[in-house]
């Protein structure tokens, strides 16, 4: 049996955040969501140590890259596996290597395609070097 | 020169007046006078002659009588003396004024014979060479009087030469006057005269010149492009409509669409103190159905002698068309630079839409419970409610501006305004601060969706300066104010994001003048605004204030209100 993945979304748009939360719980994902960077940064500090992260790129006040970076520099224990952002600004030629991302996903886009690309980068069925911008 | 003239000539004739009746009654008196001296001159001769007479007769035949006799005579001749220098007579004739002295020494001499006579005894020896005595001492009085005499006799007859001169002579003075006199009242009246015929000519001829004006006037008037009516105020009737005034409404200046016109144009043109005068800006539908611009002014002109209003009207149409074109395409360049902004902000309902139909069709196949379903139907919905939202606020962005006024709530336009960009602005960092203290009745003529691009493309320029600086840790703040100040409603857009170059400051508002990348904008936002905010009546200015800039729009309350169309 697979083990139980865990997911930390940071979204300020706090109605996306939630249903793509319940869409991964839905699927068995243990599900975290918070709508600023600081709650998530507080998250993984405190020891929620997520199969993945998937961040807004514009949170309110911070840059969703930023919250990458920050979760880049933790412990390895505490790192996610996967790094994912999701964004609705247009970035259609954007790696998500720019980011220091696993994924880029750009709103709208379907929930399954996220989980999807995400549980395929986790069993090692994909390349994260060659990923880029994914579209609903 | 005239008026001179006249008082020199009545001077000269008055001074001829005084001084003939001066002459004549100088004459009379000198010549009076010195007979009078000469009188008085033959008395007192009379009087010595009488006394050395009775000189002689007391010498041949001395006794008491003949000595009173002398007395008297001595006391008589001694009166007379005084007289020859101390009257009126005596003090005209200098050479008697002269003999004063002498002829008091003989008054000492007669007082003492005067005197002497009572005492003296008529048969006693000393009578005798003492009357002779006497009669010697005083007998040089004699020359001396006859002197006095002969000088008198002198005077008058030379008096009476010049009288006989004078009387054969006329009065050359005065008549000389009177011919001067005479000779400059004619001068006087040739000069008036002559002055008469040169202003009358003069009068003449600026009259042929003011008529020459006027049909030059009224051709010009007639020919002009601009249309020109003249109303009277007495019931704003019109008076004259030139040619193109006639276009705008009809030929006859008693059609009944002259009064609307008159009255919108008035309605324009008043000022602040409420007086039908100044220049006007203002749309009027034609009485064929055509809403036309005008612009134009309105004064007081004295037209047929009579005070009346001048209207001067310019159609604008094909001009505010243009502007309000150019005003299009200022706002649609500026919706392009935001498009990646609202294609952002459209992403983030149609995202939240996707996630839900993903977890409604989940729930509808596993068959959950209804009321989960309803709620991400309605979930759904509401963020389809926020997509129309957003493209709804597009649309009338990209509204084609029209020339019609209408009045709308300042409060509300800037709300709506800074409404359309704060998701541009969440996603940049930086918050707008609004700090509105009129009131949302407060209400402003204009075309509000103007009005708001004014304040859109004000908030576009700060967000856009938070580009260009290095931005520290303090959160950028893009405030927004709204306050009455007197009788003006102030409306001041101000960032910290370092302020506008001073080399460009002065040419802000200039078509195409801009220090953003050619990708970003066109230079002509702050141009239109200008304009927007000048048919409001009002004034836009940019100024640095410490580490940012303010941009001021400044528009009169009561005027603001005061232009609808006609």
């Amino acid at each position: 049996m697979m083990a139980t993945r865990s997911i930390l979304i940071c979204d300020d748009e706090a109605e996306l955040a939630e249903e793509l939360g319940e869409f991964f719980v839905s699927c068995g994902w243990e599900v975290r969501v918070c709508i600023s960077a600081p709650a998530a940064l507080a998250a993984l500090y405190n020891g929620f140590a997520p199969s993945c992260l998937l961040t807004d790129l514009r949170i309110a006040d911070h840059d969703g890259a930023e919250l990458v970076a920050h979760t880049r520099g933790l412990p390895k224990h505490l790192q996610p596996q996967v790094v994912a952002i999701i964004t609705g600004h247009v970035v259609s030629e954007t790696a998500a290597a720019e980011f220091n991302a696993d994924f880029l996903f750009v709103k709208p886009i379907d929930p399954v395609i996220v989980m999807d690309g995400i549980e395929k980068l986790l069993s090692g069925a994909t390349d994260p070097a060659s990923s880029g911008a994914f579209r609903g | 020169m005239p008026a001179a003239l006249i008082v020199t000539t009545l001077g000269l004739f008055l001074a001829t007046g005084m001084l003939y009746v001066s002459q004549t009654q100088h004459r009379a008196l000198l010549s009076a006078t010195v007979r009078s001296s000469g009188w008085v001159a033959y008395q007192a001769q009379l009087e010595y002659v009488k006394t050395q007479g009775q000189f002689e007769v007391a010498l041949l035949r001395p006794s008491r009588r003949a000595l009173d006799e002398l007395q008297f005579r001595l006391e008589l001749l001694r009166s007379r003396l005084p007289l020859l220098y101390d009257s009126d007579e005596g003090r005209l004739l200098q050479e008697v004024i002269a003999q004063k002295d002498a002829v008091q020494r003989y008054e000492v001499v007669l007082d003492t014979l005067i005197d002497s006579l009572p005492e003296l005894a008529p048969n006693s020896e000393a009578a005798l060479p003492a009357l002779r005595k006497g009669y010697y001492e005083i007998e040089p009085l004699g020359r001396l009087l006859q002197r006095v005499l002969m000088q008198s006799i002198a005077y008058n007859e030379e008096i009476f030469r010049r009288e006989r001169e004078v009387a054969a002579s006329p009065a050359i003075v005065p008549f000389a006057l009177l011919f001067v006199s005479g000779t400059c009242l004619v001068v006087i009246l040739f000069l008036d005269g002559r002055r008469d015929r040169q202003r009358l000519a003069e009068t003449m001829a600026a009259q042929a010149a003011v008529t020459a004006v006027q049909e030059n006037l009224r051709a010009i008037i007639e020919a002009m492009p601009i249309g020109t009516i003249i109303v009277d105020p007495d019931g704003d009737v019109v008076r004259f409509i030139n040619p193109s005034a006639a276009a705008l409404v009809d030929p006859s200046p008693d059609h009944p669409e002259w009064k609307r016109l008159v009255r919108a144009a008035f309605e324009a043109a008043v000022d602040e103190n409420g007086r039908r005068s100044g220049s006007l800006s203002m749309a009027f539908a034609k009485p064929q159905g055509d809403i036309i611009s005008l612009r134009g002014a309105v004064c007081g002109v004295i037209w047929e002698g009579r005070p009346q209003l001048l209207i001067l009207l310019t159609d604008t149409s094909r001009i505010r068309n243009a502007e309000l074109q150019l005003m299009q395409a200022a706002k649609l360049a500026t919706l392009g630079e935001m498009a990646t902004a609202i294609a952002h902000e459209l992403n983030q309902p149609l995202a939240v839409i996707k996630m839900a139909v993903s977890n409604a069709r989940r729930l509808v196949l596993s068959e959950a419970d209804p009321e989960a379903i309803t709620s991400k139907l309605e979930r759904i919905s509401a963020q389809v409610d926020r997509a129309k939202r957003i493209t709804d606020q597009v649309r009338r962005y990209a509204r084609m501006p029209s020339d019609q006024t209408g009045s709308f709530s300042c409060r509300h336009a800037v709300e709506l305004a800074a409404g359309f960009i704060a998701e541009q602005y969440r996603a940049a960092g930086i918050r707008i601060s609004l700090e509105q203290e009129v009131s949302p009745e407060l209400m402003l003529a204009g075309d509000q969706t103007m009005f708001e691009q004014v304040i859109v493309n004000l908030l576009v320029n700060a967000r856009d300066a938070y580009d260009t600086v290095q931005r520290d840790t303090r959160q950028a703040v893009v405030a927004v104010r709204t306050q009455l100040r007197g009788a003006d409603l102030l409306i001041e857009v101000e960032d910290d994001a370092g302020g506008i170059r001073e080399d460009i400051i002065g040419q802000i508002f200039d078509p195409f003048c801009t220090t953003k990348s050619a990708d970003k904008g066109t230079g002509l936002g702050l141009s239109m605004a200008r304009n927007v905010v000048r048919d409001m009546n009002g004034t836009i200015v940019a100024s640095n204030i410490k580490g940012g800039a303010r941009f001021t729009i400044t528009i009169p309350v009561d005027r603001g209100l005061s232009q609808d169309v006609a």
